[in-house]
């Protein structure tokens, strides 16, 4: 009995790696609703760099897109999105890889997998979104940080003190801890996750109500993405929901600037610090120079319709935050200011013009950025 | 009753079995629950690591 349970563990442990690391999500565009934790599927870090393997040779250069929904491409349907978009302008050089998450933040997901892969995939950029005045947490928002906590007790993180104190502080016997650490040794999250994705799921769950759907293995499920051009126009800037939009758009930069003095707005200086504080803290010094951060506005339905002081106040807020990222050694760059109405689905996601726009403004600092680390000809 | 007579059946014709086949019936039983057990725990430390309710994502 107990040489079964050990050989028995023994091989699913080591399935569950061999599986993770050559990959197993075919086609992979992104992660969608349906192998995402939004319905009880959390991929695994040993799996991401599979999925990277899957699509990126190492002598190309690999760009890992981060962030959260509006990076993922919520609104734009497969084929449209905006990752795509950037594929395409990249060209064959470059491997671009969509490893963003709804409401994910710039420290999790993709950037924990694109650290992991920083010697398989030397010449890499890194792409997240941050908010232009918010704080970033080095371990991200606690619904993603089980990637963090993955790679962390599997020893694949560079040493970091700002982000390892709060690792040690960590609770020992807190679930998520207790099953990454696990995780570590058997490999039950890769092969259960690859069993959910082949096989079949093995529980039901919120998203997928009907029994039917509920067991389905999940790699066998289409992305079934929104596409924001399939809702009128005052559907998605539907009036009920206008007042709240425009107060939070108008409260943007209110962080950063809190005050006006004899009309010139008066910078926090507080704040500010406390923001570039977070930003430092929060990546790796090593990382820096390869991150590129994109901090996006409001819809310009809604920054329009500001008062022309608050508007301006925007802009001194974005391109304060933009040169402060800079500063820290991020390569950093706004979007979103000039761009047609019709080119955002709601406040912050971007239709399929929306995204193609951002491709087109995101390629040049990509490639700019790759010259600049030396991975091509300036 | 019957499954009682049917496992009855079994145990005697287990019995009446040379004791090497018993061995060997016996340490494939064994092993076979061994695996059946790890199978069971990993698939449960599986489970416990996933939240009771999945992220609910909500954009404003």
């Amino acid at each position: 009995m107990i040489i079964g349970f050990g050989s028995a563990l023994l091989l699913l442990a080591w399935s569950g790696r061999r599986l993770a690391h050559d990959g197993f999500h075919e086609k992979f565009v992104r992660f969608h609703p349906l192998i995402a934790p939004d319905s009880n599927y959390r991929p695994t870090v040993a799996e991401m760099q599979g999925v990277v393997r899957e699509i990126a040779r190492p002598d190309q250069i690999l760009v890992v897109i981060a962030g959260n929904s509006i990076l993922l491409g919520v609104g734009q349907p497969v084929g449209s999105i905006w990752s795509q978009r950037l594929q395409e302008l990249l060209g064959p050089d470059y491997a671009v890889v969509n490893l963003a998450f709804r409401g994910s933040s710039p420290t999790t997901g993709g950037t924990i997998v694109a650290e992991t892969l920083r010697e398989e995939y030397p010449k890499q950029i890194l792409i997240a979104n941050v908010g232009a005045t918010e704080a970033i947490d080095p371990l991200g928002t606690g619904d993603y940080r089980f990637i963090v906590y993955d790679a962390h007790f599997k020893g694949l993180l560079l040493p970091w003190p700002p982000r390892d104190t709060l690792l040690e502080a960590l609770p020992p016997l807190s679930e998520q801890v207790l099953n990454a650490r696990i995780d570590r040794w058997i490999y039950q999250n890769s092969f259960w996750n690859w069993w959910s994705t082949q096989i079949g799921f093995t529980f039901p769950t919120p998203m997928l109500p009907d029994l039917a759907d509920a067991f389905n293995a999940r790699g066998s499920l289409p992305d079934r993405e929104n596409d924001y051009d399939d809702f009128p126009f005052r559907t998605r800037f539907a009036p009920e929901f206008e007042a709240r939009n425009m107060e939070i758009a108008a409260a943007r930069s209110s962080d950063f600037y809190p005050k006006q003095v004899d009309g010139e707005w008066q910078l926090d200086h507080q704040t500010y610090e406390n923001f570039l504080a977070s930003a430092r803290n929060a990546f790796p010094d090593s990382l820096k120079s390869r991150t590129l951060l994109l901090t996006g506005r409001d819809a310009p339905y809604y920054t329009r319709q500001l008062a022309p002081e608050i508007q301006a106040r925007d802009d001194l807020a974005f391109a304060r935050s933009v040169a402060g990222l800079e500063s820290l050694g991020f390569a950093a760059m706004q979007y979103g200011k000039d761009y047609d109405a019709s080119q955002y689905g709601d406040r912050t996601h971007l239709t399929k013009s929306g995204g193609a726009r951002l491709a087109a403004d995101v390629a040049p600092h990509v490639r700019e950025l790759a010259a600049k680390l030396g991975y091509i000809e300036p | 009753m019957k499954p009682t007579t049917s496992a009855a059946g079994l145990r005697s014709k287990f019995a009446s079995l040379p004791p090497g086949a018993q061995r060997i019936i016996q340490h494939i039983g064994s092993l076979l629950i061994g695996v059946s057990a790890a199978f069971v725990l990993h698939y449960v430390l599986y489970r416990i690591g996933l939240p009771l309710k999945p992220f609910i994502y909500v954009a404003f």
